[in-house]
């Protein structure tokens, strides 16, 4: 082994001595559950409501940066 | 720009440094090689890593290429013996320090290749978080910010940034509660002055 004595680059080196160090965005990002309630829209249009709001999130989803 | 740093080789039984380079503008456009390399033998680190897994354990560089290509981050890798062994997604926009009326530069993604994770039970390379968070108090002082960094860090990995004498402000509630580390005033100077790295 080498020395460190007189070495603190080495000593902090070997400090991190292969832990994680990994800095960013937490691992998990809980899935938002959102409930529409449909009631009002007329039972004739509720898939292209439906088709709408689907359309409005996959493009929030593609546009949006991935935080990690 | 490329300049040459220094990492254990922790291979060999003698430790000895081995020069790696340290490259600032890596290009977005190899982010997409580096995970390549690297998801396999990440996603093997998480299993090994017992039952919490690695906190990072998701992680997809690839995610990152629209940001960098757009110029939002100043990529800096550690290259050595023709592989990455650590990247560093730095915000180009200054943001506000938390503990002082001033600017500082901020690290948003730092990551080391898995193979240098004592979790497979000895890392080849050690050192190349060390290398990556002094380039980033590097581009603090090269940017007029007075080596000031803030990042957040995740909670396996905030023993190495107390280690690296960053202050940890504590638990930040606006970004999935990760304790938001700062070099503030001074304390990085003091630490590459500690380390030989600044005269």
């Amino acid at each position: 082994m080498t020395s460190t004595a007189a070495d603190p680059y080495r000593v902090a080196l070997e400090a991190e001595g292969g832990e994680p160090v990994s800095a960013g965005a937490r691992a998990v990002h809980p899935p938002a559950v959102v409930t529409f309630d449909l009631s009002f829209v007329p039972a004739a249009r509720r898939a292209s409501v439906v088709a709408d709001i689907h359309e409005r999130i996959a493009r929030e989803v593609r546009d949006a940066e991935p935080v990690a | 720009m490329r300049r040459t740093v220094r990492l254990i080789d922790a291979r060999r039984p003698d430790r000895p440094y081995l020069a790696a380079a340290l490259v600032r503008d890596f290009p977005a456009g190899s982010l997409a090689a580096v995970e390549a390399a690297w998801a396999a033998a990440r996603a093997r680190a998480d299993a090994a890593a017992g039952p919490s897994g690695l906190e990072h354990g998701h992680w997809d560089w690839r995610n990152k290429v629209r940001a960098a290509q757009s110029g939002a981050y100043h990529l800096v890798a550690v290259e050595a013996e023709a592989e990455v062994q650590g990247l560093m997604a730095v915000d180009r926009r200054p943001r506000p320090a938390r503990r002082k009326a001033a600017d500082l530069l901020y690290v948003d993604y730092l990551e080391t290749a898995p193979w240098n994770l004592k979790v497979f039970g000895a890392p080849w390379f050690v050192g190349v978080g060390t290398a990556l968070l002094i380039d980033a108090v590097r581009l603090s002082l090269d940017g007029g910010l007075g080596g000031r960094v803030g990042l957040h860090s995740l909670g396996q990995a905030e023993p190495f940034y107390a280690r690296c004498r960053m202050a940890a402000v504590g638990p930040d509630p606006g970004y999935h509660g990760l304790t938001y580390f700062e070099y503030t005033d001074g304390e990085a100077v003091g630490w590459l002055t500690a380390l030989g790295e600044l005269p």
